[in-house]
């Protein structure tokens, strides 16, 4: 029965004091771990995502890149050109264009690689499901998009924003395209850095992304987005920590005269100081991991209710919260709390005992 | 050696503002090992500012306290703390047991190799082999204080300060607690040193101590 013990106690000894206080350490542990694990686990995705791609570059029209205005496709000369370099093999074009069916806007993509896609049917012709329900499409209807007529094959969760969203086979979408493509998607002999060099200065008015950039640019992307996150979801766990100093101030001068019988019967001014450190640790352990198991929940959740609408239905809460994450959180929280602990539990050791044991 | 604890013109004051009180005013004592000893006195005599010097809790203003012939100035308060765990027991008036913790659990807390067996040996020879459990609050005045007894027992001591141990007890609690006191005394060579009021409890000592206005006034030895 070491005086350890008695920190766990005294946590249950007050339990509405000390779920209040922990409160604090929960909401804070909770949001952050909801707001970085949610940033974290999209990150990760992506990245499987851009790895799991068929093509080590991708190369589109520099003047137009990827979302900027101006000519943003590639022409059928340029296109031909990129396919004659010896560097890169397995070419596959795609292209994508707006257009109408029955009024309402969709985004036409032509495919030539369909695994990006989770598609209920078969490949060739499908449509997001929110528009099948709404058009009462099935598979094996019939649309017509620029004056063209297809049978749909299949549909598919995945959504465009606010708008319909129709991926068709590229042989079947570039013709209605004047045979403009989006952008080339290859592999390349050696390396893709070096290959991305040639391509941007062998053919003229294009520009070459790789698996890295595209990474990269993720990266820098989410780590700001979750720089700012975090530090508003820190703001919480300081509030908690806080909390913390507060209700351990008030537990040590309440307990004044049991800290004046502890070091009485002999426990010295260390162990009594570590008792008090140990308490407040324990708080924000628990908190902490309370905290966690909560943000736990609300991520699966939003994977199940959320996730296939951002297509990413496979996506796994480890992605989300990886070990590191989960260590930190803990270990952080419990850190801080003992460093909040630090003033009271110094407060404790000072006692004078003669004057401990006169309090009442 | 044949003394435990030997206080020698031991002056404490206090400070309260501006004032100074004269708590203890040059005062002598020897305890004796194995002696079981009585203080008594009216409130504001000093009885507790002795007791609490006597069981280093504290250090005097002037003049030596010594444990078994080292002066106690000597020690760090670490060492102290230590001496307090090993050497000596603590009883008083109330408020003394861990509130959080079993009877069981508080006995085992002092323990420096936790020993439930021990504790539970303790626990039966005080009569309460059925309180294991229970907590503070759930027991009488007089068991609280039996725990509390058991406790100072937990490692040992050579010797026990107790500062009205029966204050709150009646006289059937009170020569309880008394008999328990003179049996550790006796059967186990304990060093028994009891402040009180209760000239019944007073009784049980072989030497009853006077004190008034911070000095010793006079000593009877008894049976
Ligand atoms: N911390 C303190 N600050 C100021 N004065 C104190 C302090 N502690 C004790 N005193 C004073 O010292 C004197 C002796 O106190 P002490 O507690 O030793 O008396 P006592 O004999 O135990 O009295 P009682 O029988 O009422 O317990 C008293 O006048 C008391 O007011
Ligand atoms: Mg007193």
């Amino acid at each position: 029965m070491g005086i350890y013990r008695l920190s766990l106690k005294n946590i249950k000894r007050r339990k509405l004091r000390s779920i209040l206080t922990m409160l604090g350490i929960i909401i804070g542990v909770a949001t952050l771990v909801l707001l970085i694990g949610a940033g974290t686990g999209m990150k990760a995705y992506t990245k499987d995502q851009i790895q799991s791609m068929a093509g080590d570059i991708v190369i589109y029209n520099s003047s137009g890149g990827m979302y900027a205005s101006g000519e943003y496709y590639l022409n059928s000369a340029t296109v031909s050109k990129i396919k004659n370099l010896s560097q890169i093999y397995n070419v596959r074009e795609d292209t994508q264009f707006n257009s109408n069916i029955k009024n309402s806007p969709v985004v036409v993509v032509g495919l030539s690689d369909w695994s990006q896609i989770k598609v209920n049917g078969t490949t060739g012709v499908v449509i997001d499901k929110a528009m099948a329900d709404k058009f009462g499409y099935k598979i094996g209807s019939t649309i017509t998009i620029k004056d063209q007529e297809f049978t749909i094959t299949g549909t598919t969760k995945q959504m465009s924003m606010g708008m319909g969203l129709v991926f068709l086979d590229i042989d079947k979408a570039l013709p209605l395209n004047d045979n403009k493509v989006s952008s080339v998607t290859a592999s390349t002999k050696g390396d893709p850095e070096s290959v991305k060099k040639d391509v941007e200065s062998q053919v003229p008015g294009t520009m070459a992304l790789t698996q890295s950039d595209f990474t990269k640019q993720i990266d820098d992307m989410m780590n700001g987005i979750m720089l700012f996150i975090g530090a508003i979801a820190s703001i919480g766990l300081i509030v908690g920590v806080i909390s913390i100093v507060n209700i351990m101030l008030v537990n040590v001068t309440e307990r004044t005269r049991e800290i004046g019988v502890l070091k009485a019967i002999g426990f010295t001014n260390h162990e009594v100081l570590g008792s008090i450190l140990v308490e407040a640790g324990f708080l924000g352990f628990i908190g902490a991991v309370i905290g966690l198991i909560l943000a736990a929940v609300l991520l699966q959740l939003a994977i199940i209710f959320f996730g296939p609408q951002l297509g990413m239905e496979d996506i796994n809460l480890l992605y989300m919260l990886p070990p590191w994450l989960i260590v930190a959180v803990i270990g952080g929280a419990t850190l801080l709390s003992m460093l909040a602990g630090l003033y009271p539990a110094w407060k404790a050791s000072r006692l004078n005992v003669v004057e401990a044991l006169r309090h009442e | 050696m044949n003394e435990i604890i030997v206080l020698e013109k031991v002056r404490k004051e206090y400070h309260v503002g501006e004032e100074t009180v004269n708590a203890l005013r040059g005062l002598d004592l020897v305890i004796k090992k194995g002696s079981f000893i009585a203080i008594m006195g009216p409130s504001g005599s000093g009885k507790s500012t002795l007791l609490h010097l006597a069981g280093i809790l504290d250090v005097p203003t002037t003049g030596t306290v010594s444990l078994e012939g080292k002066d106690i100035k000597e020690y760090s308060s670490k060492e102290q703390a230590q001496l307090r765990r090993h050497k000596i027991g603590f009883i008083f008036q109330r408020y003394n047991l861990m509130p959080q913790l079993t009877v069981l659990e508080n006995v085992l807390l002092p323990m420096v190799k936790p020993d439930p067996e021990k504790a539970k040996a303790i626990l039966d020879k005080l009569g309460l082999s059925d309180k294991y459990d229970r907590f503070q609050g759930q027991l009488s005045g007089g068991e609280q204080q039996r725990v509390v007894i058991a406790r100072a027992l937990a490692n040992d001591p050579a010797i026990i300060l107790a500062d009205e141990p029966t204050g709150e007890l009646d006289t059937e609690n009170t020569r309880i607690i008394m008999n328990i006191l003179r049996e550790l005394n006796q059967k186990e060579g304990i060093t028994i040193v009891v402040v009180t009021h209760n000239p019944i409890a007073a009784e049980y000592a072989e030497k009853v101590i006077k004190m008034q206005d911070g000095v010793i006034i006079g000593e009877n030895s008894q049976n």
